[in-house]
């Protein structure tokens, strides 16, 4: 099975069907009375993802699942972005999923890839800031299995899942492990979109062996492969946060007046439109491009997410911030739409690694001098 | 004739370095003005005899038929051997319009003529009032029997000292709107009428001119695409440099310099100096990305859009951007004329950021393409 296979006539079927439930579902009265609860997102946009089988869009068909790749999710959240309904099926249906997809195969992987693909559970992996595995540690109990102590404090969609992989470390090595959620200490804190951000707590939490996903062999790799596929993902997800925060932008310089006139006729506003329009194609490209180098080379997955997402993080920062300044004042009120974009877009800026980040992981791998 | 667009792009690099080492005499190469055609001549021709000149060109035509991706390779080992810039008009221009728009008559006779170097082009078409205006042009060409009567001044005019033939735009009826009185004409420059005068530029050389019209003519057959037609030709003629100043090829071999540069200074292991490296190579990876997905659209028959103005925007904002990297990497030395010693090697850095400055302003300014844009991409009022 290999994910980063791209069917064109699948990914156009799957984005015509987020457009249209982003035309009927999308509801910003619906998005500001989420704000600051839990999970943060309605549990009515989770059954449709269900009843249209998207959760299952990255489980392989062998575990249950529809078996397509990163290039139909992708195309599935840049649209879902533009009615912000995308966060379950990004965190969990993605991030979570594809951790367990990469885990050694195994009863346990089976079992829950067979109920995640149907959205029967929904799988958070508990990462710490900056996509650390945390300080949970992982040490043997007397009856073969282990003691997890520790916390992660950066789990996305941790309120709404069913289970954690917790990554652990050993003596051996990182592990990987499953626990069901209500066992460890959940606390939520709030992400700059007023959605919840999980921290969870394991304080002498006993887990069976046969709740093992992945041992030292296997675990890097598994979360590492996971996580660049998620940052395609989430480089997805912001291109559909690029698009929707210039359209609004641009028809609101269409019909604004001021001095008489519409004030996207002014010259000093519209270089700097077209110059986030530029960047917005820059970003379109990239992210293209990085899925078929992705598709070509799995030797390339690293190098494709990180240009993907350092270009999308780039591109929504900036869009955001000016989209911002191009409206005025109106752009800065809690009663526009625009803002609840802009923070978004800056929730996912940061996660899995913001620009900056991204940057520094090309110069690591000794790319600058190339 | 070998197939290129059979060869991997390593066989494909190797093979146009090995023509460009057997053929292009090292005293052409890394020049800092532009070498008359006199010094080029030996190497216009070799190129012609094997297809280089024109390489995007239909082999029926003399050229290559090379895609787009493997011309872009032989036009990155172009910059990075330093190659001169050779009378490149009736490649770049007036060849791809004859084909687009010419008749059978014109293509028959004036497509050998560049490849035996016969025909040197210059193309006329800013004047003195008429810039990033262009449509607002006064050059004037009257119908007098079976000629075209030119009176007019033509200025920017790249190559116009060693060309031998010029294609201008010149007005031909007043009465209507600008954009619908101005006809495409080519010219023998080899007549009284014809006046050329050199124009030095900050590079030192005397790259372009001013070009006189004074009762010049040329036959009614020199038309192309038709009387008052002349603005869609110089359209579609502009979309082909656009694509041209729209490629990465320029941006990349100055961050083969800027490497080279940062490397031969020993700042090549400062964390801030890589830092701002790898997001120029981030940006030009970028555009390069962007650059591919239209010429793959273009390949499969689609016409040019406004995608253009994005590229060119792109490609050479990014390729100035290297360029003023390098000068401020060279230190004291980033104010030396010629090739500047550093360490174990050498670096041309006034001649790589004077050469970035013009892509910026030739084929439609920036700014004008941003213009472009406005109107056409994203609707805004006018």
């Amino acid at each position: 099975m290999d994910a980063i296979t791209t069917d064109p006539g699948m990914v156009a079927e799957l984005r015509d069907g987020a457009q249209r439930l982003v035309r009927d579902k999308t509801d910003h009265r619906r998005t500001r009375a989420l704000r600051q609860t839990l999970p943060g997102y309605a549990p009515e946009i989770v059954e449709q993802f269900k009843a249209l089988g998207w959760f299952g869009i990255l489980v392989p068909e062998v575990d249950g699942g529809i078996g397509l790749g990163i290039a139909e999710i992708c195309a599935v959240l840049g649209e879902l972005e533009k009615g912000l309904l995308a966060e379950p099926l990004l965190a969990l249906g993605t991030l979570g999923v594809r951790t367990l997809v990469h885990c050694p195969a195994g009863a346990l992987r089976g079992a829950l890839l067979g109920e995640a693909a149907a959205g029967e559970i929904l799988p958070a992996l508990a990462l710490d800031y900056d996509e650390a595995p945390g300080t949970v540690t992982a040490a043997p109990d007397r009856d073969g299995g282990f003691i997890l102590n520790g916390c992660n404090r950066s789990v996305a969609g941790a309120a709404g899942a069913s289970g954690f992989i917790i990554p652990a470390s050993s003596a051996e090595g990182l592990q990987l492990f499953w626990l069901e959620a209500g066992v460890a200490r959940l606390e939520a804190g709030w992400l700059a979109d007023s959605t919840p951000r999980g921290s969870i707590t394991l304080d002498h939490v006993t887990i069976p062996t046969a709740c093992r996903l992945a041992g030292p062999g296997e675990a890097p790799a598994a979360l590492a492969v996971a996580l660049d596929e998620t940052r395609l993902a989430a480089a997805a997800s912001l291109v559909g946060l690029c698009e929707k925060m210039l359209d609004i932008t641009v028809e609101y310089l269409k019909m604004r007046e001021q001095f008489g006139q519409p004030i996207g006729s002014f010259q000093a506003l519209q270089h700097k439109t077209v110059d986030l329009y530029i960047q917005k194609e820059l970003a379109v490209a990239t992210l293209a491009n990085a899925l078929d180098l992705a598709a070509a080379d799995p030797g390339q997955l690293a190098l494709a997410a990180l240009r993907a997402k350092y270009r999308a993080s780039e591109t929504a920062a900036r869009i955001g911030r000016e989209a911002i300044h191009l409206h005025g004042a109106i752009g800065f009120t809690d009663e526009y739409d625009l803002g609840l974009y802009v923070k978004r877009a800056m929730v996912l800026n940061a996660w899995l690694g913001n620009a900056a980040v991204q940057r520094g992981r090309f110069v690591e791998m000794g790319l600058a001098l190339q | 004739m070998r197939d290129w667009n059979a060869m991997s792009d390593e066989e494909f690099r190797q093979a146009a370095i090995d023509f460009i080492n057997q053929h292009c005499p090292a005293d052409l190469r890394y020049r800092e003005e532009r070498p008359r055609f006199e010094e080029s001549r030996v190497w216009y021709l070799a190129m012609a005899a094997e297809g280089w000149l024109a390489p995007g060109w239909p082999v029926a035509y003399g050229g290559m038929g090379l895609k787009q991706s493997k011309h872009l390779i032989y036009l990155e080992e172009w910059t990075r051997n330093g190659l001169p810039r050779v009378m490149e008009q009736g490649v770049l221009n007036i060849g791809p319009a004859l084909i687009a728009n010419g008749t059978e008559e014109q293509i028959t006779e004036f497509l050998p003529k560049i490849f035996t170097a016969e025909h040197l082009w210059c193309q006329g078409f800013s004047e003195p009032g008429a810039g990033s205006d262009l449509a607002s042009l006064r050059t004037e060409a009257r119908i007098q029997g079976d000629e075209f009567v030119i009176n007019g001044h033509k200025i920017w005019t790249s190559g116009a000292l060693d060309a031998n033939h010029i294609y201008v735009l010149a007005r031909t009826d007043k009465d209507v709107k600008k954009q619908l009185g101005i006809s495409f004409i080519m010219m023998d420059m080899r007549q009284p009428g014809i006046t050329v005068k050199p124009i030095v530029t900050m590079a030192g050389d005397a790259e372009f001119a001013e070009v006189f019209f004074d009762n010049a003519r040329a036959p009614l057959k020199s038309l192309v695409g038709g009387l008052n037609k002349g603005w869609t030709v110089a359209k579609s003629l502009l979309g082909f440099e656009r694509v041209w100043a729209g490629s990465p090829h320029m941006g990349r071999s100055a961050m083969d310099q800027l490497v080279q540069l940062a490397i031969l200074t020993g700042k090549a292991t400062d964390p801030v100096t890589l830092d701002r490296i790898a997001q120029l190579q981030l940006d030009l990876a970028d555009g390069t990305a962007m650059y591919e997905r239209l010429a793959q659209e273009l390949r499969q028959g689609h016409s040019f859009g406004f995608e253009v103005s994005t590229l060119k925007i792109m490609a050479t904002e990014t390729y100035a951007r290297i360029t003023e990297l390098l000068v401020e990497l060279a230190g004291e030395r980033g104010g030396f004329a010629g090739e500047v010693a550093f360490g174990d090697g050498h670096s041309g850095v006034l001649r790589a950021f004077l050469s970035a400055r013009t892509p910026m302003i030739y084929g439609g300014t920036v700014q004008i393409h941003r213009n472009m844009l406005t109107k056409g991409v994203l609707g805004l009022p006018g």
